[in-house]
């Protein structure tokens, strides 16, 4: 029971201070998980934040999930999960309340007309690393295409342009362009 | 506003989180895509404000950014059921992969579903980040093409933390449109 809170805790701790996202929270997993209650080894982490890269998801949950599940089974999975997104649960509420009823006023419109345009670029940043780690693979050479997602990519674009289809759709003729390439014979 | 029931609420995160690869900024322009141009339920300058919001709260911005989305469709129950739904497919999927996890990252086949379905989500992302580029140039167009442009660089180029990049546009658009603008235009 003592560890189910323990790992309730310590993923709550680390839900606070976990500031920026992605791979921000690594060092905080290093220091908390890694260091202080050595419930897994740098390798494992190292395996988490590689399986974090091939599956979606955000890192901080996946790895949540990955060490309660090695700390206490399945139920040690959900029991840290939900401790790591409870302080952002609790701050959503707050926050969202507050910018409901203050939202207009005219000095925080103004924070907002620069936070804005920053979005978009920082959007741009997200979407151009992901594409580009998706269709290079960079090798002693240099780098090369990988083509089954350069073909899931055109695809892709095509229907997003073309069509009002579900994006889980799309993402799904992705994975059948995938399969279609293994099973190819070339 | 169009009313979304709890349900579809639900649903719509579960899919986004089931299929969004990179964590951070990469679920941003799906967010969009799914309530901005599909469902039609939030304008473009909302969904860029909660995504700022999410930044300023602590844990996973994925996570954080549906919860809002909830909040501001639903309130404290939209929250609840954005959360459940943000964080059930990593938390499957990583149940089931911590399994079997060697197999899962050398299965070829595996490998070749997820590499499509990496590129198809490149193109979702890329499309949407351009939609979302397009429409930001509609007001305040020279303020905002320099403030994008530079938090693409900075981000890009430099390891300042995205953190900083936020307040100090938060800054800007609070001197500029607070400030600077009207005696420029004397």
């Amino acid at each position: 029971m003592s560890l189910f809170i323990s790992l309730f805790i310590t993923f709550m701790l680390i839900g606070v201070s976990a500031f920026g996202g992605g791979y921000a929270v690594m060092p905080l997993i290093q220091n908390y998980i890694v260091e202080n209650q050595a419930w897994i080894t740098m390798n494992e982490l190292a395996d988490i934040t590689s399986i974090s890269q091939m599956t979606p998801g955000p890192i901080f949950i996946n790895a949540a999930t990955f060490v309660g599940i090695k700390v206490a089974g399945h139920l040690g999975g959900l029991v840290a999960t939900v401790g790591s997104v409870l302080p952002s649960f609790g701050l959503v509420l707050i926050l969202g309340y507050l910018f409901a009823k203050h939202g207009d006023l005219y000095f925080i419109q103004n924070i907002m007309k620069g936070l804005r345009p920053t979005i978009v670029g920082l959007i741009w940043v997200a979407a151009i690393t992901l594409f580009t780690t998706s269709l290079f693979v960079s090798n002693p050479d240099g780098f090369s295409i990988e083509w089954p997602a350069t073909l899931a990519f055109i695809v892709g674009l095509i229907i997003s342009m073309k069509t009002k289809w579900d994006t889980l759709v799309i993402v799904l003729c992705g994975a059948g362009i995938g399969l279609l390439f293994y099973f190819l014979p070339f | 506003m169009k009313k979304i029931s709890t349900f579809e609420l639900f649903i719509s995160f579960f899919k986004i989180n089931m299929i969004t690869f990179g964590g951070g900024y990469a679920i941003m322009p799906i967010i969009k895509k799914v309530y901005v141009d599909d469902k039609k339920i939030l304008h473009e300058e909302d969904m860029l404000d909660l995504i700022a919001l999410a930044q300023s709260i602590p844990g996973a911005m994925a996570i954080n950014t549906s919860m809002l989305v909830g909040y501001k469709l639903r309130g404290t129950v939209g929250a609840l059921v954005s959360l459940i739904g943000a964080f059930l497919p990593p938390l499957l999927i990583i149940s089931i992969i911590s399994v079997f996890y060697q197999i899962f990252q050398t299965n070829p086949i595996i490998q070749a579903i997820l590499g499509g379905m990496r590129g198809a989500v490149s193109a979702v992302m890329i499309y949407a980040a351009y939609n979302m580029f397009t429409s930001l140039l509609k007001t305040n167009r020279t303020f905002s093409l320099i403030l994008m442009s530079v938090a693409f660089l900075l981000a890009w180029f430099s390891n300042i933390s995205v953190g900083y990049i936020m307040l100090s546009a938060g800054l800007i658009g609070f001197l500029y449109f607070g400030y600077i603008k009207e005696r420029l235009s004397l």
